[in-house]
């Protein structure tokens, strides 16, 4: 094509053809969120004509050997064990971003930055691991009283909250940069310190961010898998009371990948799984829609442009008012009821709970319509229509006034909680009240005192704080590296298990992790860059590319559990593949699609546009640009992506648990079709079940950490070096 | 820096991969290709370190590749029955829906179910009943009986489990009201029963007789005065004890019968014995 001289004509046919090919290989992003609902809700359909939708959803009992599908306790469980971990890391990872973001030096920022980022390049699977043998006995050693074993829901949000750290801090980092420096200059201008322009001003301002960060973080603490599962206890209960943290629960992950092994394929108990994880995934879209919105809102703030709308939004855009309102009402209503119905459920029976429920609902919403009829009459707000515009209909002097009581109420509730846990009822509200009368004593000290002072005290606890992130994240790898490394030999590299896995090698879970990475990529890598490049050079605003971005964007968010149930009743089910390295590259492959997609896209964007008009002018066409011009100056940006997939793939368990793994293999075979050991599953398997010496698991971990960590190190230098390089 | 080194790099990254794709591809400096039959197992935590065993005699003079995963009996008969696997193993008896489903046992042993104790519980021997009644919550205090004061952490096996399925089906005999509560601590395994019972002074559980060598602190306890050995299982006077045994779908027949009989021959029972678990000889049902 090159030494012909062509056409103009059938150039432009060429590049026509090919951005339709592209298209269409596009669409298998939208195709495959279509296949996971399908085949999600089509199996959950059994349990729901089965129990019925009434007793799954309001049953107080989950016991599979009794035919009780009650998902109270799970789903329970699932809100319980995201608040805990948000309580934990909302306070340390906005102070940790705050630090990074205000006060550290800008030297300092990009090694925190990447520290932050090692917290995230950490598999679930090491987090269990560490929870399961320092975490669990460190609880268990402190509150002697309260915790027999150490297994519980404070085990598990403690452990979820780390995790989520990283997640929170880079967002919110990323809120807190954006946000413009005429702001700061503004304000220190006006004789504000630099401590009071980063709470008043620069922190309000990047709020949305800041919101969207926290929303971010609850969904990966709400899909997270193995590391709950570890630490949890796994008792399908429900706390009581409910906010005893130190009671065991059993979320909607654990109970997944805990009871998946052991049903049979069809039962009523296999299709009531699939249900949980319809929930679960329902709960993850309803997260990342309201992230979006937070997001567009920061945008408008900015005065950037919005997200268009996709499809869906065209849809709902032609819907008539009435409907949207009423449904509206209808989500803000069934939200009110559902918060009181799970409250209640502790205080008495599930029909008791419903009666509750609705009442408490008439109660907070015809109270809310009459106090803004009589706001009206007041001259104070137009009488809104609904109640999700009433929320926003607040004005100013009463949202501050109600936000001091409300401050008030929550300390004194959150003291009242943690102490009547320790001690009796009465003790515990004095406790309360005391804590909130020391809480305004100190705000109006501070108040008083001199602002650089204000400030120096600010800055050390923000030090402090990140302090505290680091050593935890040190204290996590010197754990287990010091016990792990003396471990390792070169049979234990190279050797094959002894013993069901208690002694010898681990060299067939090295081979085997080493093949999912390679099987994993040769199916996401040409998908993911082809959907990126598309993306980035030949998509035109389109409700067709916006539905291919929001199904990236709901792939991305979909817990890696979905996967595995995904993957093994797509593949080593309905496709026939079996328990097969086959059925696990797929599913793994499938999962990082989206990072492939979206770093390929952000890279080839980030390339400036006068390369392709360059390119252009000198008659090649927009594919040739794309390949000879655009893609390899965008290279570097790619391959460190790719790496990162790579450090994704390597660690991940829960995908593949269901799809493509063995405990115990003494000879390896080399068909795709059968099973293969992996390192992260090893991992899990020897730590639960108690095989081998502490040491040895450790060094199992320990392997796994030096292969993920490897990756990132790799991936920053790429990603150093390209920086260094590329000068537009 | 050299114009070329973007894209040196590059191709060294595409190299690793693609060095890595062939080095797995070919089969790593070993060369262990099977060439024979593979067999794949999986069920019981109790018969899952046994196999492991007759895997690694079994797979020296034979072609056959055993593969073996441990993660409870219905997971065992589930995977025969869902075609995922060819063995299930069980530490109970088949249920009726599994016999109608076409499954077939082979008893390859007999096992005891030892109590478990905690370093602190300052116990030796319990009654069938008092055991029944600390797992149904009726006894929560060691002191109860006759041990160390301490609140009695109860850990039970999840629902699937066989040996679960066998202590409970003792204990309802022992005891009419007993039952678990639903917040009693449930773990996935034998190991990880007996892990939970190491770290925890104050707990109770149940394992089987193969797991007792993993026990570093704590104890079995003797149950109505007897000892859980394998010699008092033979002899009927240890009264937790079930059979261990091998599915499969409808008789077994060809590698499958070949690794059976090997099981069942002298070889096989002498590696179970080593185990603890009690032999069977020839016995086929």
């Amino acid at each position: 094509m090159e030494t012909e001289s062509i056409q103009t004509e059938s150039r432009f046919h060429s590049d026509t053809v090919t951005k339709y090919l592209l298209m269409g290989i596009a669409a298998i992003a939208v195709s495959i969120v279509f296949f996971i609902i399908l085949f999600i809700f089509g199996n959950s359909i059994g349990a729901i004509t089965d129990v019925g939708l009434t007793d799954l959803l309001t049953g107080p009992r989950w016991r599979s050997s009794e035919g009780l599908y009650g998902t109270v306790p799970i789903i329970t469980a699932t809100l319980l064990v995201t608040a805990g971990a948000i309580l934990f890391a909302v306070p340390i990872g906005v102070a940790a971003a705050i630090f990074i973001s205000e006060v550290a030096p800008s030297r300092f920022k990009s090694v925190l930055k990447s520290i932050s980022e090692v917290f995230a390049g950490i598999p679930s699977v090491i987090y269990g691991f560490f929870g399961l043998t320092v975490l669990v006995p460190l609880l268990r050693d402190t509150f002697p009283s309260h915790l027999l074993m150490g297994y519980s829901w404070l085990a598990g949000s403690i452990l979820l909250g780390i995790m989520a750290l990283p997640t929170i801090i880079s967002v919110s980092e990323d809120a807190l940069s954006a946000v413009p420096k005429s702001y700061r200059e503004a304000s220190m201008a006006m004789g504000a310190t630099k401590w009071e322009t980063t709470i008043k001003v620069v922190t309000p301002a990047a709020i949305s961010g800041i919101s969207a960060a926290i929303i971010l973080g609850i969904g990966r603490a709400v899909g997270e898998t193995m590391a709950v599962m570890m630490v949890c206890g796994n008792s399908a209960i429900v706390p009581d009371p409910i906010f005893n943290v130190f009671s065991r629960i059993r979320p909607i992950t654990s109970t997944i990948a805990l009871e998946m092994p052991y049903v049979v394929i069809g039962s009523t108990h296999y299709s009531a799984l699939f249900f949980l994880a319809l929930i679960l995934m329902i709960m993850v879209l309803a997260i990342s829609m309201a992230s979006k919105i937070i997001v567009n809102r920061t945008r408008r703030k900015f005065g950037e442009t919005e997200n268009k709308p996709s499809l869906t939004g065209i849809i709902v855009a032609k819907l008539p008012v009435p409907l949207v309102n009423g449904f509206k009402n209808a989500l803000v209503v069934a939200g009110l009821f559902l918060i009181a119905y799970f409250i209640s459920l502790t205080f008495s029976n599930s029909f008791g709970a419903v009666l509750i429920g609705i009442s408490v609902t008439v109660a907070i919403v015809a109270s809310s319509l009459l106090w803004l009829n009589r706001l009206k009459n007041e001259g104070v707000s137009d009488r809104p229509r609904n109640p999700s515009e009433f929320i926003e209909s607040i004005p100013v002097k009463i949202k501050a006034v109600s936000r001091n009581i409300i401050t008030y109420a929550l300390v004194i509730t959150v003291v009242f909680m943690g102490a009547s846990l320790f001690y009796d009822d009465v003790v515990a509200f004095m406790a309360g009240l005391a804590v909130a009368a020391a809480y305004v004593t100190l705000r109006s000290v501070f108040r008083r005192i001199d602002s650089r002072v204000v400030q120096k005290v600010a800055h050390t606890a923000l030090l402090a704080v990140m302090i505290f992130a680091i050593l935890l994240l040190v204290y996590i790898l010197a754990d287990i590296f010091i016990e792990g490394l003396p471990m390792i030999t070169w049979d234990f590299l190279t050797g094959y298990p002894k013993d069901a896995g208690r002694a010898g090698g681990i060299y067939p879970a090295i081979v085997g992790t080493l093949k999912l990475i390679v099987g994993s990529m040769v199916i996401a890598l040409p998908l993911g860059m082809i959907t990126g490049i598309f993306l980035a050079e030949y998509a035109k605003d389109t409700p067709f590319t916006r539905t291919v971005r929001n199904s990236i964007d709901i792939l991305n968010g979909t817990p890696s559990i979905v996967f595995g149930l995904f993957g093994m009743s797509a593949f080593v089910i309905y496709f026939g593949f079996g328990n097969s390295l086959l059925a696990g590259c797929i599913t793994l492959g499938l999962m990082v699609l989206p990072v492939i997609i979206r770093t390929t896209e952000e890279a080839l964007k980030a390339v400036p546009g006068e390369l392709r008009e360059g390119s252009m002018a000198m008659g090649a066409t927009k594919w040739e640009t794309t390949v000879k011009v655009v893609l390899p100056a965008a290279i570097g940006s790619v391959i460190t992506g790719v790496i990162l997939s790579i450090g994704r793939v390597a660690g991940e368990t829960a995908p593949i648990m269901f799809t493509a793994v063995i405990m115990y293999q003494r000879v390896m075979s080399h068909s795709i079709f059968d099973p293969v050991m992996a390192l992260p599953y090893q991992l899990f398997y020897l730590a639960t079940e108690g095989m081998g010496s502490p040491a040895m698991q450790s060094a199992v971990a320990t392997v796994l950490l030096i292969m993920v960590l490897s990756m990132f190190t790799l991936a920053s230098v790429v990603r150093h070096y390209f920086d260094k390089r590329i000068r537009w | 820096m050299n114009e070329n080194t973007k894209l040196i790099l590059a191709v060294a990254v595409t190299a690793i991969i693609c060095i890595a794709g062939t080095y797995v591809a070919v089969g790593g400096s070993d060369g262990d290709d099977s060439s024979g039959t593979t067999l794949s197992v999986a069920g019981s935590t109790t018969v899952f370190p046994l196999m492991g065993l007759y895997q690694e005699s079994y797979e020296k003079y034979t072609n056959v590749t055993l593969e073996v995963t441990g993660n409870g009996s219905g997971a065992g008969a589930n995977a025969v029955i869902n075609g995922t696997a060819d063995i299930g193993m069980l530490s109970r008896d088949l249920k009726q829906a599994e016999i109608d489903a076409g499954l077939k046992s082979t008893i390859i042993a007999k096992d005891g179910v030892a109590v478990i104790v905690g370093s602190g519980a300052g116990v030796t021997d319990l009654t069938l009943e008092q055991i029944a009644k600390i797992f149904s919550g009726d006894i929560t205090n060691w002191s109860d009986v006759g041990g160390t004061a301490g609140t009695i952490a109860v850990t039970v096996r999840d629902a699937e489990s066989g040996t679960r399925d066998c202590f409970d089906t003792v204990m309802k005999a022992a005891y009419s009201s007993y039952a678990i509560p639903d917040s009693a601590n449930e773990v996935g395994g034998s190991g990880a029963m007996v892990a939970t019972v190491n770290g925890n002074a104050t707990a109770i559980g149940y394992v089987s007789l193969g797991y007792l060598g993993q026990l570093t602190s704590g104890s079995a306890v003797k149950v109505e005065g007897v000892d859980a050995t394998p010699a008092n299982v033979l002899n009927e006077s240890y009264q937790i004890q079930r059979d261990l045994i091998l599915a499969t779908m409808g008789d077994p027949s060809g590698a499958v019968q070949n690794f059976f009989n090997w099981i069942l021959g002298p070889q096989g029972q002498q590696i179970a014995a080593k185990k603890d678990f009690v032999p069977v000889g020839s016995v086929t049902v």
